[in-house]
């Protein structure tokens, strides 16, 4: 069993999400900002991170990089959930130093699919 | 000679011959008169000699023995020559001793000369000489002979030299007069020829030559010269004729011409065109030797003076001007003035031609007024125009920020949608009776519809605003493909169709890679929606030109010739009726090639309906930001 962060400020995405990570048997800690998220990454040390980039407070490009920056969250897998409108800026997220994205709308059986390879 | 200057060549012929007849005649008579009279004189005195001689021989012995009475007779025998009127004998002492003195002569007063003495006097001769007897004086003897008959003869010799005198004259007249005629009658003739030409004036009359003279040469010259005239004539009345339509013509010119046209001379008027006279309101009368500068409006004198000036000087000024003259009626004319220098009845003088612009002026000024108001018009509508663009920017600004929120907006509960429709239909909920299965199977249709109507929506809303983010890369196009191949073939295989990859060269591009499967997953993925039955067949061909090429090929459904040209319009599915067939956005087609272009490419189709159809769509191999052939295929 690992331990999933789940940034996402839409309660209803973090529902799914959450439903999902949980349904895999995983345990789920939640964040519903940038701010919020990095502080949580800090303090409950999660095994994969998965990062909506349209937050409050911090984007998820900015909390990715933050996260980045502490030396024990160098090779954490952060996954960026993006959405089909900020196409341009898919390459973005990556450079922000995410390890993968799974696209919105979030299709489960193409999610479980991905999301098993880090977990 | 100088005389003879006046007179004709006639008159000086028969002068000079007869001069030179009176000259020979003149002295040959005189010659002959002189030498008559000396000849009887010369045998007169030697007649006298011998009677002297004669009768004082005669008489020596009477004076010897001064016997008078013998010589007394001897004396008388004198009475017997007529001529012989007095004769008289001197002793030595001088003493009268003898004597004879003819009837009526006896006034002869003798002499007593020592040797012989002839006296002429006007009458008489008188010869007295000595009679010797070995060489004693005897006496002396003297004898008058009246001259009187010698005189006539001498008078009847001159009547005759005088007549054969005035016969020769007269013989040299009528030769004189004859001989002239020979070389005086053709002159005349050629006089006469010339009289007749300079008359007439005909030169074409020719003088006859009659001789191979001097005068026939003279006529030749003069012939030649005639030649020579007459051409010059005919030169001289062509060239009159051409100088007289010439100055006909230009006369008209300037007398019908519209514009001014002056001759000035000295600043005043020494011609004037009618038209100028009409323009300056006056009568050709008043205007010609009034002066031009009374002509000119008085603010425009000095502009006037100062072009005049300058002309005169020689200063490059230009050759048209524009001024303003005030007529006689004190109207105001606005003129456009061209001088010029040129020569009038042999004297400097100024050609000015005048042309009223009044109308033109007045033209030009309500076109300036105009143009000022137009400018004014421009510069409203501009600025109207400028904030309409603005507006319009604005308005464009705000429909791209409402699109981009907008499909925000709507994708947010299509997350949820689509995501726990799959979670339901995944029975992570728990089971599903077939009917509630069919049924979110249709929800989850539905929502990948909205999602693609959505999205390709904003695609179009970010190419038309130009905000297109090309992502570009290189790439393997073959891996397109499959990835293509791999999200379709579910689809193809519902429906029984073969999907391949015919040709499929290896080619590395640089392009963007998501359009570019965006496009391939559109043309393959509306292949396989409009075929029912056969095959869809995919083909990757290098091109030349640095260019790939890749079509898809169907068996569908095709498309109507007129129905081609409307295909990469929107929303033009081409069955609107059969829409509910093939679901669509009716965006694809319109959005590939829109993107196409943005990559440089192009984008095809051809098809026969119930036959199939091929799209092809060609890409650069490497993207550019400004392809060399841009501009040829706008076109």
């Amino acid at each position: 069993m690992k331990k999933v962060l789940i940034i996402e400020d839409n309660e209803k995405n973090l529902y799914l999400l959450r439903f999902l990570i949980q349904n895999l048997g995983h345990e789920v800690v939640e964040a519903r900002d940038g701010k919020q998220g990095l502080e949580k990454a800090l303090a409950e040390k999660p095994d994969i991170i998965l990062m909506d980039i349209q937050l409050p407070v911090m984007d998820g490009y900015e909390t990715t990089r933050q996260i980045r920056s502490h030396e024990e969250f160098k090779k954490i897998p952060i996954i960026a959930i993006t959405s089909y409108a900020m196409a341009g800026d898919r390459e973005k997220t990556l450079n922000a130093g995410c390890t993968d994205y799974i696209e919105k709308p979030i299709q489960p059986e193409r999610f479980i699919e991905k999301i098993k390879n880090y977990l | 000679m100088n005389i003879l200057k006046g007179f004709s060549i006639k008159k000086k012929l028969i002068l000079i011959q007869l001069l030179t007849t009176f000259a020979v005649l003149s002295f040959y008579t005189v010659f002959n008169i002189v030498r008559d009279t000396r000849f009887y004189l010369n045998s007169v005195s030697r007649e006298l000699t011998s009677i002297a001689d004669l009768v004082g021989s005669s008489c020596i012995s009477a004076l010897h023995f001064y016997d008078r009475e013998t010589a007394g007779s001897t004396l008388s025998i004198l009475e017997a020559d007529e001529h012989v009127v007095n004769a008289l004998i001197l002793d030595s002492n001088g003493e009268l001793f003898a004597e004879y003195n003819k009837k009526g002569y006896n006034d002869f007063d003798p002499e007593k000369p020592l040797a012989e003495t002839i006296r002429r006097e006007a009458k008489f001769i008188t010869i007295s000489k000595p009679i010797f007897q070995d060489k004693e004086t005897l006496g002396y003897i003297s004898i008058r002979y009246d001259m009187r008959g010698f005189q006539q003869i001498i008078s009847k010799n001159k009547v005759i030299s005088l007549i054969i005198f005035l016969i020769g004259m007269a013989t040299a007249w009528i030769l004189a007069v004859f001989t002239q005629k020979t070389i005086s009658n053709p002159i005349l003739k050629l006089r006469e020829d010339m009289k007749r030409i300079s008359e007439t004036g005909d030169y074409s009359i020719r003088p006859s030559k009659e001789r191979d003279d001097e005068i026939g040469v003279v006529t030749d010259g003069i012939c030649d010269m005639l030649e020579q005239i007459q051409v010059r004539e005919e030169e001289r009345a062509r060239m009159l004729q051409a100088l007289q339509e010439s100055e006909e013509k230009y006369r008209n010119l300037v007398e019908r011409a519209n514009d001014g046209i002056v001759i000035l001379q000295e600043g005043v008027f020494k011609y004037v065109n009618p038209s100028l006279v009409k323009m300056a309101g006056s009568s050709k009368e008043k205007l010609l030797g009034s002066p031009f500068i009374d002509f000119v409006y008085k603010d425009e004198i000095p502009k006037v003076r100062d072009h005049y000036l300058k002309r005169m000087k020689g200063e490059p000024v230009p050759a048209m001007y524009e001024t303003v003259f005030k007529t006689g009626k004190g109207e105001i004319v606005d003129a456009e003035v061209n001088a010029g220098s040129i020569k009038y009845k042999g004297k400097p003088a100024d050609l000015v031609i005048i042309r009223d612009i009044t109308k033109r002026k007045q033209m030009e000024r309500e076109l300036i007024k105009h143009r000022d108001h137009l400018e004014e018009l421009v510069e409203e509508r501009t600025t109207e125009l400028e904030e309409a663009n603005e507006r319009l920017l604005e308005l464009d600004r705000l429909k791209s920020m409402f699109l981009a929120s907008m499909s925000h907006e709507l994708r947010t509960p299509l997350n949820s949608i689509i995501g726990f429709t799959g979670i339901l239909l995944m029975e992570m909920s728990g089971e599903l009776n077939p009917e509630q299965r069919k049924q979110l199977n249709m929800v989850k249709s539905s929502a990948h519809h909205l999602l693609d109507l959505i999205n390709d929506i904003l695609d179009i809303s970010k190419i038309e605003s130009g905000k297109v983010e090309l992502s570009i890369e290189t790439f393997s196009l073959m891996d397109v493909v499959r990835e293509v191949l791999t999200t379709i073939q579910p689809l193809a295989n519902e429906k029984n169709l073969q999907l391949s990859v015919k040709e499929a060269e290896e080619v590395q591009i640089t392009s963007d890679r998501r359009r570019v499967k965006q496009i391939l997953m559109n043309l393959v993925s509306n292949s396989v929606k409009f075929t029912d039955k056969g095959f869809i067949e995919i083909n990757i061909t290098p091109l030349k030109n640095h260019t790939v090429s890749a079509d898809v090929k169907d068996t569908g459904i095709g498309i109507h010739k007129e129905k081609l040209k409307i295909l990469f319009n929107p929303f033009q599915q081409i069955d609107m009726t059969s829409t509910k067939k093939y679901e669509g956005t009716g965006l694809g087609l319109y959005l590939s090639k829109k993107i196409v272009t943005h990559l440089h490419g192009d984008i095809s189709v051809k098809s026969k309906p119930g036959k199939g159809s091929t799209f092809t769509f060609i890409l650069p191999i490497k993207w550019k930001e400004e392809p060399e052939n841009e501009k040829s295929t706008d076109h």
